[in-house]
């Protein structure tokens, strides 16, 4: 069974990593792909962030913007959502128990000509536990 | 066409026009203003968004704008494009949104692609013209119609697939800054159009309802005024028509008194004068008075048969109409004219025709005799049994039309008369040419 299963497995690895490594590629201006940073956060706890971006539908001139905060708890959290530097948008909210505990903040920004960054920051104001992903579109 | 001769259908007709003709004319003027209205009231919805709502949701900062680091404005502008996106989205009559700032740098436009490009290349940011630095200097709304040759107009045009729009303009303040911000909406003319059509089609009504009652109403008392004018004019006629009969008969009753006794009489004396002068037994230079005296007999008993026809026209029928015309030509011999009378294919002409053409030819004998001067004088009657024609010629002086009214030797009143029947009645000359009335009537 080892024998006949390594093949599978090795080609499904080189394959994953392929279409890792194309994916910043394809998602500059203009592209279809998204860009997706994941955060562990503070080390030693189970939280962890996300921030997703992608050209709106049918609509290149918009960013689509998710930033996940996976908190398994109920704590409340302030979050931040910088636009190459400048704050876009910030707010405070807290993880619902109707979604893992977790917390989902979406926005659009401007496509703006050359490289995005997009930062999403979260601090936990009960712990001070932050977390920050960045992806530049 | 007979009835256009109607003089009510005549006013409905021109009354009708003329409310048409005002109805469009106020329509284009109510149009006009109408639309000024609208562009007005867009004026003062742009004045109310942009002061109540937009400024309100501008961020802090945002009008110290750095068209050479936008990097750095970038989170402020999604905030804009944020919330204005999600308040314009619906409104249908403003087709286009931009904001700038005093130096003429574009800070938010909802055509994103235009507000990109600006971004990133700040050269292209046209310099704002001296109305929109007004606005920003002094405040209170401008407006312009979209101009083609200006790139965010163009750039707005293209995407509207039209360039009827307006661009109004006004000044605004973001929180917290005294630094003016210059807001722009453009509008489409046909969403305008709408609002205006809103706005006069009450009022088109209004202004037709009165017109056409007035006409109405003019038409109803025209209707009675007519009715009483044909009943006066009525009585008028048969009073005439009275007086004429009463006319008729007196010169009849002189007519035939004259016939019976003046007439006979001469025409008795002459015959035995007559008869006399050709006695032999009397000496020549008697015979030759009495000769010449009969002479003159006869030509005065024509005279006075011509004079008689003048006072009371016989009771002509077709087959009389050869001598009665020959009548009315016997003194044209005393005054040296040589005149002839040819009738031809008029016996089935009707009593009533034959009535008309003597009494055109009389009078048109009559000026010939008077004014004329000439040597010939031809009266031709004819008929093919559809038309009946008369014309006297004469080769007389004639006269020239432009100069002299041929109304003036006595046929005016005789062309009404032919026109009564049917008819057209011509007069022709010219000076040294003669003179020729033709009569032309139907003959069925």
């Amino acid at each position: 069974m080892y024998l006949r299963r390594s093949p599978a497995i090795v080609l499904s690895l080189v394959l994953g990593a392929a279409a890792l490594s194309a994916a910043p590629a394809l998602a500059k201006d203009g592209g279809a792909a998204k860009e997706v940073d994941r955060d562990g956060c503070t080390r030693g706890t189970d939280t962890w962030a996300k921030l997703k971006v992608d050209t709106l539908p049918g609509n290149d001139n918009r960013l689509q913007v998710v930033g996940v905060v996976y908190s398994d708890d109920s704590d409340l959290w302030d979050w931040r959502l910088k636009h190459n530097g400048d704050v876009s948008d910030e707010g405070r909210a807290r993880g619902r128990e109707d979604v893992d505990r977790a917390f989902r903040v979406t926005r659009t920004m401007l496509n703006y000509i050359g490289t995005d960054t997009i930062v999403f920051r979260a601090e936990n104001l009960s712990t001070g536990e932050v977390c920050r992903a960045t992806v530049d579109f | 066409m007979r009835a256009l001769k109607s003089p009510v259908t005549l006013f409905l007709l021109i009354g009708l026009l003329t409310v048409a003709a005002i109805f469009v004319g106020t329509n284009a003027l109510a149009a006009r203003a109408a639309q000024d209205e609208a562009i007005a009231e867009a004026g003062t919805s742009t004045q109310v968004l942009a002061q109540s709502v937009v400024a309100p949701l501008l961020p802090r900062g945002l009008q110290k704008f750095d068209a050479t680091n936008p990097d750095k404005f970038l989170g402020r502008l999604d905030d804009v494009d944020r919330e204005l996106r999600k308040r314009f989205v619906d409104v249908e009559r403003i087709f286009r949104i931009n904001i700038w700032t005093p130096d003429g740098h574009l800070v938010y436009s909802t055509q994103t692609d235009l507000l990109l490009q600006y971004l990133a290349d700040p050269e292209l940011n046209p310099q704002l013209d001296a109305r929109q630095r007004a606005v920003l200097a002094d405040g209170g709304i401008a407006k312009e119609f979209a101009n083609a040759d200006r790139p965010e107009d163009a750039a707005t045009i293209k995407e509207a697939g039209t360039d009827r729009l307006v661009r109004i303009y006004t000044r605004m303040y973001a929180p917290g800054s005294e630094k003016p911000l210059l807001f722009e909406a453009y509008y489409t003319l046909d969403e305008l159009q709408s609002r205006r059509s809103e706005i006069y089609s009450s009022f088109r009504w209004i202004t037709l309802g009165p017109l056409v009652l007035l006409i109405l109403m003019a038409t109803a008392i025209l209707v009675a005024l007519r009715r009483q004018l044909v009943s006066v004019g009525h009585d008028r006629e048969r009073l005439l028509q009275s007086a004429m009969d009463a006319s008729d008969a007196e010169r009849r009753r002189i007519a035939r008194d004259l016939h019976d006794s003046v007439v006979q009489d001469l025409a008795g004396t002459a015959f035995s004068v007559s008869a006399l002068a050709r006695t032999p037994e009397l000496p020549s230079d008697s015979r030759q008075t009495l000769h010449t005296a009969g002479s003159s007999l006869r030509s005065s008993l024509k005279s006075l048969r011509s004079l008689l026809a003048e006072i009371h026209p016989p009771e002509l029928r077709a087959e009389g109409l050869p001598a009665a015309l020959a009548d009315l030509i016997a003194p044209a011999g005393a005054v040296g004219i040589q005149a002839s009378v040819s009738v031809e294919g008029a016996e089935t002409a009707s009593d009533e025709q034959v009535a008309l053409v003597w009494r055109v030819a009389q009078e048109a004998v009559r000026n010939a005799l008077r004014h004329s001067n000439a040597s010939t004088l031809a009266v031709t009657v004819r008929s093919d049994g559809r038309r009946l024609t008369l014309e006297v010629v004469d080769d007389g002086v004639g006269f020239d039309p432009a100069r002299t009214d041929p109304e003036s030797y006595g046929l005016r009143g005789l062309r009404s008369l032919v026109a009564d029947n049917g008819g057209v009645l011509q007069v022709r000359s010219s000076p040294g040419e003669g003179t020729t009335v033709r009569m032309e009537v139907d003959a069925q």
